[in-house]
């Protein structure tokens, strides 16, 4: 599903180069849940920026469902985007001026699904969460972890392949935190393929797989085992 | 989609109230501006056009060539009508129409001042003045009918039948209705209460029949399809090659006869026009302040909506569908400020009628004003709207959920520019108010040669033609009365002019059009002008009759030195100068110093009457009247007063100066909303760095200052771009007037000096609230 190869992000500052990415090389299958993991500035962010075509890499190859994304324009890069990704941020980025319900409905508004069929979708998906009597709520009337709720169901409202996820449970309280890992790791059993970035050994473990970095290469790529 | 806009942009609205309110309150008195402007502006441009003919009637004008200048006027000799229809077939009809003549019309017991025209048959058929009653083609023919107007016919005769009726005007002839006409309409420049048929008008001028005298209105129409500039060619020199020979022939639009009827050197110089631009121009201004200030907020606000762009474009929004957003939010807000500005409009409305004597109303405006308002809404939403959208739309979502937005140069860059833009456009009005302001208070106060205060003036009429002499021995008696004199036209406004006058050393080639006046005993000490040498016209010396006063200015373009003594001759009749006069003005400020001949003659068209400065006036008036009333019965006792009729004459300038006062006004005030909203804004942004310049020891001056000088030096630039600007505008502008102001250069330094006041006031308030914060809770923030 996903295939980078040879992946290298730098900035240049006069003639200094700072690389934030170097020689990724990265396959991902339909159905994982990976989990990126690495100290600041390790460059875990902005792989996942690449990865969620938000960001482009300045050599290498990636390829998603056998298509080359570096080779898009915006315009393709964001209607690819627009269809197959769903962005879970650590800070939830949750419209103000919007209540819930809305919030969960953007997406679906720049799809252009018509307006009962968005209706029904996101009733569905105010139902499985749990959220119905929160819908007309602003966001600043909700805890952090309903937040963090609502803005899980805005990234899968769209049905998306791949579920990027940036620190979900960065600001979240302990309880929270596994709430919405719960939640993870259930979009997971259903077959959604998830990415993660943390920095919380206990939330890596809700996944399939681990890819450590440091300082823009991958050091480790493994399997994790149940028990483990 | 829009529903979702919609919603968003009315939540955005009420979460920032404050930032809201300048918005919607900036914009919409700009669109109030425009609305009345626009009202305005169609009323000027709807003026005569009702005329079903309208683009086959024109007015005869005639360019008079002298030495010195070109003289423009539209009176032209009394055979040219019948010569204009008689020779060329493409004029259909022609009418010669009197200047417009206030007499006294009777009717049984009531009677009142009227205003009447003498025209031929033909007017009827040029003009769409129709005939509710009578016949249109007879109407005119029996030289003793009467067409009223129906206002005129509600007025005198009620309910009753007005036609056949018999009405007396001027206490001495009796005309017979055999008409009545709609109502002029208010945007006609020809009005009149009732018509006459000319011919006893022609009885009583014998220099209406003379190719050489100009003295009456020509108007004709034409076959459709004639071009002004043709016909033009074609009747130029009908008058020249009947005698006088500096005169060329105008054939004057109906279009322009509003709009462009100033002429200077015999060329088209505008006219109302100018004001109908100027002030459309105005309004434009006044708008782009509002949509500056819509920009910079929003543009400024952007941070705090750089996230909602960073996720709706995750979310899947394309760039086009953003700045849609941001548009349709503009649209949104313009259309409410649209809704906002049409109510603050229809409360100005009756001021603005007030100053300008019109009849302004938004509920009569007609689908053309709508249009026009539906037009400026929507382009004002759009420019508003347009840079947000496109800075807004261009954010990338990576940088702005990373926080990374808010060093975005060219924005600040920009917001500079049109902060610039606006104080430069409040300086230039400022300046123009300023200008205007002294130019009105110099016409006023200006010494004209003569006392135009406590002079007053009486029309005479009806039995004063022959007790003029024993009215004044009475008037003389009164204690409050100084002099009495009389004379044939009015000082303030003279209007009478020859070239053919000579003196010894004349060149034969040589044309000055001088003012002729001609007096009673008394005048020059009446009207308050002043003798440099020699005497005034005395009952001591009988050849007085023949004799002349001339001013200074005629003196200098006679060559005369010592003019007192000297012979010249006017309308070929010989006599001596017996006097000299100061100059003094004869017309309006828009008119030069006129070279004058004072005659010694009866012609007494009018009285005047000094009066001793003090109270008592209303007392004086009413024993005036009492005398007036005794010689003259048959007439209510009319007078007027010089400087107030003076006054009048420049009434379109004050007006234009009330109008740029107010405008000014308003575009600081709107500059000074944007500045305000921009400063409380740039204040929050930098709470940071304030907080860390006080932990480092800043005091709360020195960081009032930062704050306020990066406005400041914006406001410094505005005042070097707009003052050149300003000179050169307003320096066109006084060219209208033959004497005029400079510019001094304390105008440009009164103008910046308010401008940057009101930046300090404006910011400052921001800047020191913003400095007395406490720095502890502006660094914890971050």
């Amino acid at each position: 599903m996903i295939h980078l190869s040879n992946i290298e992000r730098f900035y240049k500052n006069g003639l200094l180069k700072t690389w934030v990415l170097r020689d990724i090389n990265l396959q991902v299958q339909p159905g994982e849940f990976v989990t990126i993991m690495g100290p600041s500035g390790s460059g875990k962010t902005t792989l996942l920026n690449i990865l969620g075509m938000l960001d482009q890499p300045d050599k290498g190859e990636y390829l998603f469902f056998d298509e080359a994304v570096h080779k898009f324009n915006e315009k393709k890069r964001t209607e690819l985007h627009k269809h197959y990704i769903g962005f879970v941020f650590q800070a939830y980025h949750l419209i103000d001026e919007l209540t819930v319900y809305e919030n969960i409905e953007t997406p679906l508004l720049y799809r252009g699904v018509k307006s009962q069929e968005r209706k029904s979708l996101v009733a569905d998906v105010l139902d499985r969460f749990n959220i119905v009597a929160k819908k007309d709520l602003f966001p600043h009337q909700l805890s952090g972890g309903q937040q963090q709720l609502v803005g899980v169901a805005r990234a899968i409202i769209g049905k998306p392949k791949l579920l990027l996820a940036d620190e979900p449970t960065g600001n979240l309280h302990t309880s929270q935190g596994e709430m919405i890992m719960d939640l993870f790791a259930q979009l997971h059993k259903e077959g959604m393929t998830i990415l993660q970035v943390t920095h919380n050994e206990k939330n890596a473990l809700y996944g399939s797989r681990v890819i450590k970095l440091e300082d823009g290469f991958v050091r480790e790529d493994k399997p994790i085992t149940p028990d483990a | 989609m829009f529903s979702n806009y919609l919603k968003i942009t009315l939540r955005t609205l009420l979460k920032q109230r404050v930032h809201s309110m300048i918005n919607l309150l900036g914009l919409a008195l700009g669109l109030a501006c425009t609305s009345i402007i626009v009202l305005w502006i169609k009323r000027e441009l709807s003026m005569n056009q009702f005329h079903e003919h309208k683009a086959e009637l024109f007015r005869v004008l005639e360019h008079q060539t002298y030495d010195d200048a070109v003289f423009t006027f539209a009176a032209t000799p009394g055979p040219l009508a019948e010569k204009l229809k008689a020779d060329f077939p493409e004029i259909t009809h022609a009418s010669r129409v009197s200047w417009g003549e206030r007499s006294l019309l009777a009717y049984g017991r009531e009677s009142f001042y009227q205003e009447g025209r003498s025209v031929e048959p033909d007017f009827l058929e040029m003009f769409t003045f129709p005939l509710l009653q009578g016949n249109q083609e007879t109407a005119l023919s029996n030289p003793n009918n009467i067409l009223i107007t129906r206002e005129l016919a509600d007025k005198y005769f009620g309910g009753e039948d007005p036609m056949g009726k018999v009405m007396r005007l001027d206490d001495e002839a009796d005309y017979e209705v055999a008409g009545v006409l709609a109502d002029i309409p208010e945007n006609s420049t020809l009005k009149f209460d009732f018509l006459l048929p000319l011919d006893n008008y022609l009885k009583q001028d014998e220099s209406l029949n003379s190719w050489n005298n100009n003295s009456i209105q020509c108007y004709f129409r034409v076959r459709p399809g004639v071009e002004a500039g043709a016909i033009t060619e074609k009747i130029k020199k009908i008058v020249a090659e009947n005698g006088q020979e500096n005169v060329a022939l105008l054939a004057h639009p109906l279009s322009d006869w509003y709009l462009r009827s100033r002429f200077q050197d015999g060329k088209l110089q505008g006219g109302r026009i100018d004001s109908v631009r100027l002030f459309g121009i105005i309004a434009v201004f006044i708008l782009l302040i509002a949509c500056i200030n819509f920009m910079n907020l929003s543009t400024a606000k952007s941070a705090n909506r750089a996230m909602e762009v960073g996720v709706r474009k995750v979310s899947g929004a394309t760039r086009g569908l953003l700045a849609g957003q941001f548009l349709s939010e503009s649209l949104i807000m313009s259309a409410l400020a649209g809704l906002l500005g049409i109510a603050l409009a229809a409360v100005a409305l009756p001021y603005f009628n007030r100053l300008f004597e019109l009849e302004l109303a938004i509920s009569s405006a007609g689908p053309g004003f709508w249009l026009g308002m539906g037009a400026a809404i929507v382009i004002t939403g759009l420019v508003a709207g347009s840079y947000p959208a496109f800075f807004l739309s261009g954010f990338q979502p990576v940088k702005v959920l990373k926080g990374l937005v808010r060093k975005s140069g060219g924005a600040v860059q920009l917001r500079k520019a049109l902060v610039t833009a606006q104080f430069a456009i409040s300086v230039l009005l400022i300046i123009g108010a300023l200008v205007i302001y002294r130019q009105i208070q110099f016409i006023k106060n200006k010494n004209l040669g003569y006392d135009k205060e406590n002079l007053l003036y009486v029309p005479v009429n009806g039995a004063l033609w022959d007790k003029y002499e024993t009215v004044k021995t009475e008037l003389m008696q009164m204690p409050g009365i100084l002099s009495v004199s009389s004379t044939n036209g009015q000082v303030h406004q003279w209007g009478n002019n020859t070239s053919n006058v000579s003196w010894e050393g004349k060149d034969p080639e040589q044309a000055i059009l001088f003012q002729t006046i001609p007096v009673g005993y008394g005048f020059v000490k009446t009207i308050g002008a002043s003798l440099k040498a020699g005497r005034d016209f005395s009952p001591e010396f009988p050849a007085d009759s023949t004799n002349f006063l001339i001013n200074e200015t005629a003196a200098r373009l006679m060559g005369m030195d010592e003019p007192v003594g000297q012979t010249i001759s006017l309308w070929e009749e010989t006599g001596r100068i017996v006097g000299l006069l100061r100059d003094f003005h004869v017309g309006s400020f828009h008119q030069a110093q006129d070279p004058v001949i004072m005659i010694l003659r009866p012609w007494k068209n009018f009285i005047y009457i000094r009066l001793k400065p003090g109270d008592g006036l209303s007392g004086l008036l009413a024993s005036m009247e009492m005398v007036f009333r005794k010689h003259n019965p048959a007439y209510p006792f009319e007078y007027h007063f010089t400087d107030r009729e003076y006054e009048e004459l420049h009434r379109n300038e004050q007006r234009t100066g009330e109008l740029a006062k107010v405008f000014a006004f308003l575009a600081i005030f709107v500059s000074c909303l944007g500045l305000f909203g921009l400063a409380s804004f740039m204040a929050e942004q930098r709470t940071k760095e304030i907080g860390i310049r006080k932990v480092l020891g800043a005091s709360v001056g020195g960081i009032t200052r930062l704050l306020t000088m990066d406005f400041l030096k914006l406001a410094l630039i505005a005042i070097f771009i707009a003052s050149p600007l300003a000179y050169y505008l307003m320096n066109k502008w006084l060219q209208g007037f033959a004497f005029r102001i400079g510019i001094p250069w304390w105008v440009f330094a009164l103008a910046g000096l308010i401008t940057a006041l009101v930046a300090i006031l404006t910011v400052g308030f921001q800047s020191v609230k913003a400095a007395l914060a406490n720095p502890v809770r502006a660094l914890r923030s971050e």
